[in-house]
């Protein structure tokens, strides 16, 4: 990035003069030396960073001008009047002259006209996780982490602004070192990131057009640094373990059988009578926990290397990471090598190039997700406590050989802890991702960049149920499933700056980029192995069935050219436009290009208004509009497609290719767009002690795709159009920090922000109605639709419900009676962070909290089902059941089969908000003196603790995960630097 | 001026990488095949013509649906008692057995027909383009696909409209008759009459081209294709369903002496193994992949696994007591019309209280769950021949032939007359046709309702004439389409 910051400086032209080295010291205002100030000869590309005692040593001639900027202090010119310049450096609490990462470029958080968040290095290292996406929960307000997996290495979900369409994707764009990136997030060492910036507003992001209507996030990974080189060694170590806030538990045998014996009898049926099948004494020789048995304590490891240095010519970074998760289910776990070398070089004032590589190695024990039954957690939660995990070898006929106990009756389940042990389900996978930019200065004002980027990944996704799992698997089976991944990116811009007198100063650059994608899968399933240890799909002796060899495609192109233009005023007036027009492999020849635009506008009030005030020290006013795209959908619909392999069968063996129509294509398909307006507002108060920003948006999607119905009598369903369809979100975002103390050993410091969302279908084609949700005008597209719940009936013990007029009733129709009774997203999410330090021990917390929305706990319809799902195992809350005339409860009668029981209904949708306290970090730098006595140049080490406590009314163990329930992580960190 | 060469290459690279952006953006899938290809050689029409084959197994037809219907809401089906509650998965098709007929539960057969029928128009609308294929054999090829099509549309009529005779002139509602592809038709129905007598232009039309071809070589298997005499075999099917007689029986004669088919002469059995059963003995000639080979005019080879699109629920699954999941049984009114040595009970094994069918029991190897399914095959010709022949008071030759039948199932011989006679080839049409789909539709053609004395559906009998001999238009075509009507009653 350091060279893309020269564009910004190049303002006036350098001349070859005699040079000299120039050396100084760099101080702050309290005369501590100031170790990493970037000191920048002006108008060059010549610059340095102070070493350990603030002193560095530059190449510069008389007369130039030294750049001198460091984060957290107002950046100074000073001109070179001897060989020695002494600088000493103030205090600026407002940042705004910090530089930031936008879309293809760098600017200043002063000059921005829309709303950008950045998240640091920093507040990204000190969580724990193996993956960075869940680090962003709560640092970036209008930025939404949701569906968070607590899987290792698994990674979260981001919707930037809300939920922009109804069938196409809401995935941001992603842009790491800037070239679109198509790979897992997964792949990307947190140690490596330098920063991840999230935009979120048409200024910022419409220069991407195309792709940039779900908001685009640039992740920025470290690059060299002129500087004497600093080695870096990181170890991290710390344990695991699931949280249950609620105390969610299932039943043990004595309740089980209990209530199951209460279901049998109320169905008419004898549990004492050994000739039915519905035996069931109260005296049972097992008392299983499997829910105690699923989850274990896990594990996390992390070691990084790094080395980061250079010189005024040359500059690199390099870094090897090792990441090791043992997860908290039994079974899975993570592990990661990643290796980063990264080298920039300015071969003179013309010509700089750089040159970035990221390469990976991940191996991924998932969940067992195919026991020829269900999932892994499944198989826990369901199986009844009174069935034993390991078999009795002479009673068992189904035992096959590993002593687990197979004779659970299917419909309670399975085996989850055998599953685990005999099965697996492995993801590995090997990443590269290259990047060469080539920088040319024509003239200082006028500058070339060149940036070429090739992303390749090849996966081994490899599932297998092992030869002694179950007798009737054949043998064991194993799926086997190879993907590659390339994408080429491809930038080429110019950019030009000047100063036009002494007010006016612009910026123009234009460009193109394509992107070209394209990934390959080939999948194999085969049955039958002959060594419980060897399922290779290549050893197995079952017979080959075609349809056991599938391969796939899929590939995408967009070319696009861009321009921006910037204009700034007395540097408190800032204007900036950007059109961009954009080709996708998307859609049909004729519909192939779309043009995307965008203003915005800033302007610093208190330059002119309250150019004094130490109560307002900075407000400045933004405003930006704009239109932005999204294909984020199928890349073949507008194309007439036959299906292959639909052969015609003459017998198990005989097969005549066959193929057949795939679906109705679209020639006039196109983007969705998105239509946003922001208006902000950023303030610096209290001589710069309370800094924030509020921001406001409006953002209309149209053009969305749709499946609109056809006449079944064409062949076909429904057919992908860009309908009339409308959204409207719409947000108030605000962040704030507030410096509360400030002294020479103690600080306290504040950060806030809270993003309130709202949404609305505001046009439909017409009416679609789900099995869990309903699309209709006026509603939000992510509602939940079912059947209110109202109590049970204290006479008889059968649920009562209400009808569509909110009259009780008995009837459950769970169809014409629905109505919409939640919404998945929240209202509102935020956080507050509280760093604390004194001298050398630093402490921070955050807490993260969400509001006002619902889950559907799918795991509770299940296990409190009233007797519909016997002979699994239930939900402890079943034990308030209703037993006899005059109970009030909440739960009804238990049944065998219950035919009024446990239907869909509000009755298992819970409020999901909660709070959490989201991570602690207590750090400890070891004093300077201390640490050179031993040869180093810095030790610290950090205590974190990540999902530490949460308070939800959700009962199950985690109200943003079912699947996987995100664990609590506490770990011990050292770093040395050398 | 180095540096102006420096320039020079800069913009080289500029001007090279924005050359030609269409072609950048022309992402060619590699596992789907453009349409313009396909019809551009023989080999990409002859795999069109094999994809409508394959779509005549879809689920909604003879995958699972059309095949099931006809037994499972007649008098011959059941659902088993431990399967009661199969209500849940509408594509074990309980509402066939229970009749709560309604627009959101039929409506997969009522689609991959017309996936079918789009497949087969636009097949008929490209074929004229291919460059590497003779004329004899496009007009075979177009020839087959206007019989499967129009086949298709007979198949529609069996469920989704009364039967041929409910008004005098033909005049209740049909199907719409779709002959052009086009994601914007809104089609009304045509009437009963106006659909059959597309079916049989298209027919007449079709046969001679089929009569002396084989620029398509299908020697050895023809069996799993139309020919002119599988062709006049289903001809005389819907003739004889539309009560035409005398055309069934000119038909039905001509395949009958061709020469070509000969009756299985004699049943016999043999022990084959069985999931979870043991061995069990069947009917060696309904075993095997390919089934009733002398007399078979038409089957196909339903496979689950070999083609995604086929179908989910294979005629086993549904019928067998593959994974203890069978859906579907024979009714007892059915299985006491057997006598006890009739080599035909071999189809139905019992597990836990039912009689399930096992007419199909496969080839218990590779693929379990896959069977052929007899769509014509001469008994049937032989059946419709008896029966015209009674009805034409020829009663010693419709004796005769219906006496073949009984025979090689080791069943008495019938010796009645008159009315008598006729009803008693009926009753054996049943007995031999069973779960080969055609119940229902007999019972449409001879306008009776039925009535199940074993029955544990909330219908269990019906009187003629009732609305649910004409199937719903499903839900989802009005969603569609404004201009379809649907059928009284619902």
């Amino acid at each position: 990035m350091k060279l893309r910051l020269c564009i910004a400086i190049l303002f006036s032209s350098s001349f070859l003069m005699a040079q000299n080295r120039v050396t100084g010291k760099i101080t702050s205002d309290d005369q501590q030396p100031l170790l990493g100030v970037s000191i920048q000869v002006k108008g060059t590309i010549i610059g340095t960073v102070s070493d350990f005692d603030g002193s560095y040593t530059i190449t510069a001639d008389q007369g130039a001008i030294l750049i001198i900027s460091y984060l957290g202090f107002k950046t100074q010119e000073v001109p070179v009047t001897s060989n020695t310049v002494d600088v000493t450096l103030i205090p600026d609490l407002s940042q705004l002259d910090e530089v930031v990462v936008v879309a293809f470029g760098t600017s200043t958080k002063k000059a921005l006209t829309g709303a950008l968040e950045v998240v640091t290095t920093e507040e990204i290292q000190t969580q724990p996780l193996s993956n960075f996406t869940n680090a962003l929960q709560g640092l970036a307000p209008g930025l939404q982490v949701f569906e968070s997996n607590g899987q290792p290495g698994g990674g979260a979900d981001f919707r930037i602004r809300g939920i922009g369409s109804l069938l196409a994707g809401d995935d941001p764009l992603i842009v790491l070192n800037g070239a679109v990136f198509n790979g897992e997030l997964s792949q990307i060492n947190p140690n490596d990131i330098e920063s991840v910036n999230v935009l979120k507003d048409a200024a910022s992001a419409s220069i991407y057009g195309s792709r940039a209507a779900n908001g685009v996030i640039l992740i920025t990974t470290k690059k060299g640094r002129n500087q004497e080189t600093v080695f870096s060694l990181n170890t991290e170590v710390g344990f695991t373990e699931n949280t249950n806030p609620n105390n969610f538990r299932l039943m043990n045998t004595t309740e089980y059988v209990e209530y199951y014996r209460e279901a049998l009898i109320n169905d008419g049926r004898n549990p004492d009578d050994p000739s039915t099948g519905f035996f069931l004494p109260i005296d049972q020789a097992f008392d299983t926990d499997w829910v105690n048995e699923a989850f274990q304590t896990g594990s996390f490891r992390k070691y990084d290397f790094s080395a980061r240095g250079g010189n005024e010519k040359t500059s690199f970074y390099s870094g090897l990471g090792y990441t090791e998760q043992k997860g908290t289910v039994i079974g899975t776990g993570f592990e990661r090598v990643t290796g980063t070398l990264s080298v920039d070089h300015n071969f003179n004032d013309k010509i700089d190039i750089g040159g970035s590589m990221q390469l990976n190695y991940q191996n991924q024990d998932n969940l067992i997700s195919q026991t020829g039954r269900s999932g892994q957690l499944s198989g826990a939660f369901n199986t009844a406590p009174i069935e034993p995990i390991f078999g009795q070898p002479d009673t068992n006929p189904e035992l096959v050989g590993s002593g687990f106990n197979f004779d659970i009756p299917s419909n309670a389940q399975h085996n989850s802890v055998a599953s685990a042990a005999l099965n697996s389900n492995n993801v590995e996978s090997w990443s590269i991702n290259t990047t060469l930019n080539l920088g040319y200065n024509f003239t200082p004002k006028l500058r070339g960049e060149v940036l070429g980027n090739y992303y390749y990944n090849t996966s081994i996704f490899k599932e297998t149920i092992g030869k002694t799992y179950l007798a009737e698997t054949e043998g064991g089976n194993a799926s086997e499933a190879r993907t590659s991944e390339n994408t080429f990116n491809f930038v080429g811009s110019l950019s030009y700056t000047t100063d036009i007198g002494e007010n006016h100063s612009l910026g123009i650059k234009a460009g193109f980029e394509t992107t070209r994608f394209r990934s390959n899968l080939l999948e194999v399933s085969r049955r039958g192995f002959t060594f419980a240890n060897l399922n290779d799909v290549g050893l197995a002796t079952g017979p080959i069935d075609p349809s056991d060899i599938e391969s796939g495609f899929d590939g995408n192109a967009v070319a696009g050219f861009f321009g921006r233009v910037n204009y700034d005023y007395k540097d408190k007036l800032f204007l900036e436009g950007s059109l961009r027009r954009d080709g996708a492999s998307n859609f049909g020849p004729d519909n192939r290009w779309g043009t995307f635009g965008a203003v915005g506008l800033s302007y610093i009030l208190s330059e002119d208004l309250l150019s004094d005030s130490d109560l307002v020290n900075n407000l400045k006013l933004r405003a930006s509009y704009g239109s932005s795209g999204n294909n984020n959908f199928g890349n073949f619909l507008w194309r007439d497609l036959f299906s292959l392999g639909r052969d015609y069968a003459l017998n198990p063996t005989d097969f005549l290719p066959g193929i057949t129509v795939s679906f109705p294509p679209n020639r006039s398909l196109q983007w969705e767009k998105n239509l946003q307006l922001d208006i902000g507002v950023d303030f610096n108060l209290f001589n710069n002690r309370l800094t924030g920003s509020v921001d406001y948006f409006r953002r209309i999607s149209e053009d969305l795709l749709f499946e609109l119905p056809l006449s079944l009598t064409t062949g076909f369903e429904e057919q992908a159009v860009n309908s009339d369809a409308e959204l409207l979100n719409t947000g108030f975002e605000v962040s704030l920090a507030a410096y509360i103390l400030q002294s020479e050993n103690f600080s306290w410091r504040t950060d806030a922000n809270i993003a309130f969302y709202d949404q609305e279908i505001r046009q439909l084609p017409q009416e679609v109605v789900f099995s869990d949700r309903i699309w209709q005008e006026g509603g939000r597209s992510d509602n939940f639709f079912y059947q209110r719940y109202a109590r049970v009936d204290p006479a008889t013990g059968d649920p009562l419900y209400l009808d569509v007029d909110g009259n009780i009733t008995s009837d459950y129709d769970g169809e014409e009676s629905r109505a919409v009774v939640g919404q998945r997203s929240p209202d509102a999410y935020g956080s507050i962070t509280n760093t604390f330090r004194y001298k050398d021990l630093s402490l921070s917390f955050m807490f993260f909290f969400n509001e006002g929305n619902q889950e559907y706990f799918d795991l509770g319809e299940t296990l409190n089902g009233d007797g519909q799902n016997f002979p699994a195992n239930q939900w402890a809350i079943a034990l308030n059941r209703w037993q006899q005339p005059g109970d009030i409860t909440d739960i009804p009668r238990v049944r065998l089969n219950n035919p009024n029981g446990g239907f869909e209904s509000t009755r298992f949708l819970y409020d999901a908000s909660y709070v959490r306290l989201q991570n602690i970090t207590l750090g400890y730098n070891v004093p300077i003196e201390i640490v050179q006595q031993i040869g180093l140049d810095g030790v610290s080490f950090r205590l974190s603790g990540q999902n530490l406590w949460t308070t939800t009314d959700f009962p199950g163990f985690d109200p943003t995960s079912e699947a996987y329930p995100i664990p609590r992580t506490i770990t011990f960190a050292a770093n040395l630097t050398f | 001026m180095k540096s102006l060469r420096k320039t020079y290459t800069f913009l080289t690279l500029v001007v090279l990488s924005t050359w030609s952006c269409e072609d950048y953006l022309d992402i060619e899938p590699e596992t789907q095949v453009a349409s313009s290809s396909v019809f551009q050689t023989q080999d990409g029409a002859l795999a069109a013509l094999n994809g409508i084959y394959t779509s005549i197994k879809l689920k909604g037809m003879y995958g699972t649906d059309f095949s099931v219907i006809g037994d499972a809401a007649s008098d011959n089906g059941k659902i088993p008692s431990d399967r009661e509650d199969a209500g849940a998965n509408s594509d074990r098709l309980p509402h066939a057995y229970l009749l709560n007929l309604n627009a959101n539960t039929t409506s997969i057969l009522w689609d991959d027909a017309y996936v079918l029928i789009n497949n087969a128009n636009t097949f008929l609308e490209n074929i004229d383009a291919v460059g590497d294929m003779s004329d004899e054999a496009k007009a075979q090829a177009i020839a087959e696909v206007r019989i499967i099509r129009a086949y298709t549309y007979f198949c529609l009529m069996q469920v989704f409209a009364q039967d041929y005779n409910f008004t005098s002139g033909q005049s209740h509602p049909g199907v719409p008759i779709v002959t052009a592809t086009g994601v914007t038709n809104q089609p009304e129905r045509n009437t009963a009459g106006e659909v059959f007598s597309f079916i049989f232009q298209e027919f007449n039309e079709a046969l001679p081209d089929l009569q002396n071809s084989n620029a398509i070589d299908r020697s050895g298997d023809d069996f799993y294709f139309i020919n002119y005499f599988s062709a006049l075999s289903l001809r005389a099917k819907m003739y004889f369903y539309i009560t035409d007689y005398s055309n069934a029986l000119s038909d039905a004669n001509q395949v009958i002496n061709s020469g070509r088919y000969s009756l299985v002469s004699q049943y016999t059995t043999g022990l084959y193994p069985s999931a979870g059963l043991g061995d069990l003995e069947f009917i060696n000639e309904w075993a095997g992949t390919a089934i009733v080979l002398p007399e078979s005019i038409f089957q196909l080879y339903v496979n689950e696994a070999g083609a995604a699109i086929t179908t989910n629920r294979s005629i086993i699954d549904i019928y067998t007591s593959n994974n203890g999941n069978a859906a579907h049984a024979i009714s007892g009114d059915l299985f006491d019309l057997y006598e006890v040595q009739d080599l035909r009970l071999n189809w139905y094994k019992i597990e836990n209280t039912d009689q399930h069918v096992f007419k199909y029991p496969g080839d218990f190897g590779a693929a379990p769950d896959d069977t052929p399914y007899s769509v014509i095959r001469l008994t049937e010709l032989i059946l419709m021949k008896a029966e015209i022949e009674a009805r034409n008071g020829q009663e010693a030759v419709a004796l005769e032939l219906v006496n073949r039948i009984t025979a090689r199932a080791n069943a008495s011989p019938i010796a009645s007359s008159g009315n008598q006679l006729i009803e008693d080839i009926i009753t054996e049409r049943r007995k031999e046709l069973a779960f080969e789909g055609n119940r229902l539709f007999d019972l449409k053609r001879l306008q009776r309702g039925f009535t199940r004395n074993d029955c544990s559906a909330d219908i269990c009998s019906l009187d003629y004439p009732t609305f649910l001999y004409a199937w719903p238009i499903p839900l989802a075509e009005f969603n569609g389409n404004p201009n379809m009507v649907q059928n009284d009653g619902y």
